[in-house]
């Protein structure tokens, strides 16, 4: 069951100067779907959001939101006719408004806007703060307000913008659920940027990896940690241990035996072995030494040498209790990814 | 992000960026620049083709004693700010006393009080007639001659009025200063065994040092550029003789040339100012840690913290004003200048007509100029911004100078439109259109005090997040809207705050009026100017006082945004 395209970029390209911000973009995002651009700063994830709410105007390509054309070479609709929501890094809610004129800025019939703006905050679990002023409640509070805001007029398609880097760590998880849980139930179909590649995986539907102003890879966030096509999606996802090898097909070749491979390919390649996928065990014939042993909470990451001196990284559970030079025999779980070496 | 070449942007996308809205950006930009500049501009212009035989004739006369008084009285003023504005935004902010959250605002009351009227208050007082000495008399039963006093009326005593008027400047700017130091670089300097008075020399002080020099370097431009108090201590300095010269000795190339001098002068002042402003925004960064925590001092050193700043406030504006108050009731009681009839209400009208309408239309002017030049981070942007900004060499100009510029600027127009108007329309006796109403005085106020509006207005609108205008354009707002939702309801107390200070500042306007008053017209300033020249210390109590009372009003609104930072941190 295709669902049906809402947001569509073909193409584009934004330059500011000399630099190239956006660069040959092209994203797809269906009905009712979240899509994360995840990417470090400076690669271009805020400036693709801004060229699809029209606050930035691309140089090249085309934009189609809700099979409306909004920005070619010879069409532009300016931001105020897009209908989109958006929400702000800085939320940018107006000092001078209360919250439930906040939330009633972009409604246009009086009679509506009481009922909408109650129903917004009781969407955002904000029942009876409409009266205040948006200094007067916390960064999570603020938060919410944007998000009401933005999803008042009910927009087909809403835009968040680093919408959690101003909360603290705890508050950050409780307040992306919810999020995710109100933009299901409304139904709107959302981009949100972000440079955590955890809260990317969490929250995400699909997950659009960008580095210097280009999409390296799209796809469901499990597929992405699993079968990265590219050697820096792999590494921005999560630890990996890289072992040369050398690939016949189905398996390849490395230090730590033959490995199934996740894609088959030839030649010679570098492997990706997550941390979790390396087994430890003390007993059997040893093929390596624990440099050392850092401690996280609820997992543990052991530094390990190999006999041919790579060194590589596990991560154990926190019950387990290996110790420096301890001799253990590694083995990998699971298939690997390989990546071709020029 | 990567580099590209250029030559990928192609000609269509370059062209496309210069839309009429830009256009219209440059040409009100361009026109409301320039308007301000000009006057100065057809100075400094005259500074570049110096008349030889004048400058030695100048420089045969009066020119080494003018230029030495200048001198002595900016080094004088400066030193005296300094050493006072320091130490009690030191004493304010490091301890704690009886009375330090009162007199950290009251000692910014001086600023209300202009300098000549600071001015004539002293020499009255303390001069041979005056209450002090006569008291001293009648008490000891001297008689002139046979005892000594400090003579008042002299260099020493001009330096010390200006220095109890001026000093909050250095004061502020240092008090902000002290209060942005992370209390751990201090506490950093106790840990490795430095006293408090030792952490203040090589700690507080060396990181304020762009602020304060900022603060002084603004006195020592007022004391250039002030007119009124030097003219009443008969003490020549560049501003008083430009002044002098044109309207006594209508030697009009002479302060023309004098004139030119002063722009070069203010320019280099100005642009030392601006480096140091750049420097103390360097010095605050990172200053967010939490501010120092106040030492309670306790016994006798307490009482003479207090003491010290009660003397202060005393000397420098609860005696002065208090002397008016009383002089003022006297004059009501028993007129010794029959002025209270009629005229008295003329030139409290002409103030407040002139201040007014001078406000409102620099708030207009200065509200279009932000708004059109506001910082959208477009690169064509830039240039009628930085424009716009030049704006602000207008404040730092003498009134005098700007006064002699905006007549160079006039006159030859007013010239021709009176001659066509006898020629060509057959009118008789036309009086001159541009001198001789009020608006040659408008224009030389806007010259001089654009600037206040502009920054007043740009820094509220500089409030309005990016994000903001972003928002409301995503949420249908576009155009007029915009202006009408969010700049103007964000920035009104940017625009009310600017147009206070342009009102007040206008108020106590001195040179400018004097020079492009049209004939007859009196202002509460010249009043107060002339009846104290005159001697009438009583009469000009009374338009002293009340131009003292309006300028109380932006010194109550800097201390409630003071209050509302205090809240804030």
């Amino acid at each position: 069951m295709p669902a049906k395209t809402v947001i569509e970029l073909k193409s584009i390209t934004k330059q500011y100067d000399d630099i190239v911000a956006v660069d040959d973009v092209s994203i797809k995002v269906a009905q009712g779907d979240l899509m994360v651009l995840l990417g470090s700063s400076g690669c271009g994830k805020t400036t693709t959001l801004r060229l699809i709410a029209g606050l930035e105007r691309p140089e090249r390509g085309k934009i189609v939101i809700d099979n409306v054309l909004v920005a070619s070479d010879n069409v532009w609709v300016s931001p105020e006719h897009r209908h989109i929501g958006m929400v702000f890094q800085d939320y940018a809610l107006f000092p001078h408004l209360k919250c439930k004129d906040n939330i009633s800025f972009a409604l246009t019939s009086q009679k509506s806007k009481r009922n909408r703006v109650d129903e917004m905050l009781e969407l955002v679990g904000m029942e009876g703060l409409g009266d205040r002023y948006p200094h007067q409640l916390s960064g999570g509070q603020q938060q919410r307000i944007a998000l009401a805001r933005a999803l008042a007029p009910e927009p087909s398609v809403v835009l968040l913008d680093e919408p959690f880097s101003n909360l603290d760590a705890a508050r950050r998880k409780q307040v992306r659920e919810e999020v995710r849980q109100i933009l299901k139930k409304a139904g709107t179909t959302g981009i949100l940027v972000t440079h955590d590649q955890e809260e990317a995986m969490s929250i995400a539907d699909t997950v659009a990896v960008m580095q210097g102003g280009r999409i390296l890879q799209v796809g469901k966030p499990l597929d992405l940690y699993r079968y990265p096509k590219h050697v820096d999606v792999a590494n921005f996802l999560g630890e990996a241990n890289r072992l040369s090898g050398q690939a016949m097909g189905d398996t390849v070749q490395t230090i730590l035996g033959d490995l199934p491979l996740a894609q088959p390919t030839r030649g010679r390649v570098e492997t990706l072995i997550r941390p979790e996928a390396l087994q430890l065990d003390r007993n059997g014939s040893s093929n390596g030494t624990v440099l050392g042993v850092r401690f996280h909470g609820h997992y543990q990451m052991v530094q390990l040498q190999l006999d041919d001196a790579t060194q590589l990284e596990a991560r154990v559970w926190a019950q387990a209790d290996f110790t420096v030079d301890d001799r253990v025999s590694i083995h990998v779980d699971g298939a690997v990814v390989a990546f071709a070496v020029d | 992000m990567q580099l590209n070449s250029p030559a990928k942007r192609s000609r269509q996308t370059m062209w496309s960026k210069v839309t009429t809205s830009n256009w219209i950006t440059y040409a009100i930009a361009l026109m409301l620049t320039s308007a301000v500049l000009i006057p100065i501009g057809v100075l400094l212009i005259d500074s570049l083709t110096p008349d030889i035989a004048l400058w030695q004739r100048l420089w045969n006369t009066i020119l080494p004693d003018v230029l030495w008084n200048t001198v002595r009285l900016m080094i004088g003023v400066g030193l005296g700010t300094f050493l006072i504005g320091t130490f009690f935004a030191w004493l304010i902010s490091t301890y704690e006393f009886p009375g330090r959250r009162w007199f950290e605002q009251l000692l910014l009351l001086p600023m209300a009080v202009p300098g000549f009227i600071m001015g004539f208050v002293y020499v009255t007082i303390f001069e041979f007639a005056g209450p002090v000495q006569t008291a001293l008399r009648d008490w000891v039963g001297w008689s002139r001659g046979e005892y000594w006093f400090p003579n008042i009326a002299s260099p020493t005593g001009l330096i010390i009025v200006l220095t109890l008027v001026l000093y909050p400047y250095v004061y502020i700017l240092a008090r902000a200063a002290f209060r942005e130091q992370a209390k751990s670089t201090l506490e950093a300097a106790q840990v490795m065994g430095l006293s408090t008075w030792q952490s203040f020399l090589r700690v507080a002080l060396p990181m304020a040092r762009p602020q304060i020099a900022a603060g002084v370097l603004l006195v020592i431009m007022e004391a250039m550029t002030d007119y009124g108090t030097v003219s009443y201590f008969s003490y020549p300095t560049l501003s008083e003789r430009i002044i002098v010269l044109w309207s006594t000795s209508f030697d009009i190339s002479a302060a023309i040339q004098l004139a030119s001098l002063m722009v070069v002068i203010a320019l280099i002042l100005l642009s030392i100012e601006r480096q140091m402003r750049g420097q103390a925004q360097y010095y605050q960064q990172g200053g967010y840690g939490r501010t120092i925590a106040r030492k309670r001092l306790s016994g006798s050193s307490a009482w003479l913290s207090s003491f010290a700043c009660l003397s202060l406030l005393s000397v420098a504006f609860i005696l002065p004003v208090g002397q008016l108050v009383v002089w003022t009731i006297n004059e009501l009681n028993q007129p010794t200048v029959n002025l209270l009839s009629d005229s008295l209400f003329d030139y409290t009208r002409n103030s407040f007509m002139l201040a007014s309408v001078s406000a409102i239309l620099i708030m207009f002017l200065a509200l279009i100029t932000a708004y059109t030049t506001r910082n959208k981070s477009t690169e064509s942007n830039r240039l009628p911004r930085s424009l716009a900004r030049l704006t602000t060499i207008g404040y730092a100009m003498p009134g005098a100078v700007i006064g002699a510029g905006v007549l160079t600027v006039i006159n030859p127009i007013d010239g021709a439109v009176t001659d066509f108007a006898t020629q060509y329309l057959g009118w008789t006796n036309p009086s001159y259109l541009l001198t001789g109403t009020m608006i040659a005085l408008t224009y030389a106020y806007i010259v001089r005090f654009m600037s206040i509006g502009f920054n007043s207005v740009d820094a509220s609108l500089g409030k309005i997040k990016p994000n903001m205008e972003g928002a409301a354009r995503t949420m249908g707002t576009g155009g007029w809207q915009m202006l009408q939702k969010i700049y103007f309801p964000l920035s009104r107390v940017g625009i009310i705050a600017g147009m206070i200070l342009v009102f007040v500042d206008i108020m106590k306007e001195l040179p400018m009026t004097l020079l492009l008053r049209p004939f007859g017209v009196d202002t509460l300033a010249l009043r107060t100017y002339f009846l104290s020249i005159e001697g009438w210390h009583e009469s000009a109590a009374i338009p002293a006082l009340m131009i003292v009372l309006v300028g109380l009003i932006p010194v109550f609104i800097l201390v409630r945004l003071g209050g509302q930072e205090n809240n804030a941190s």
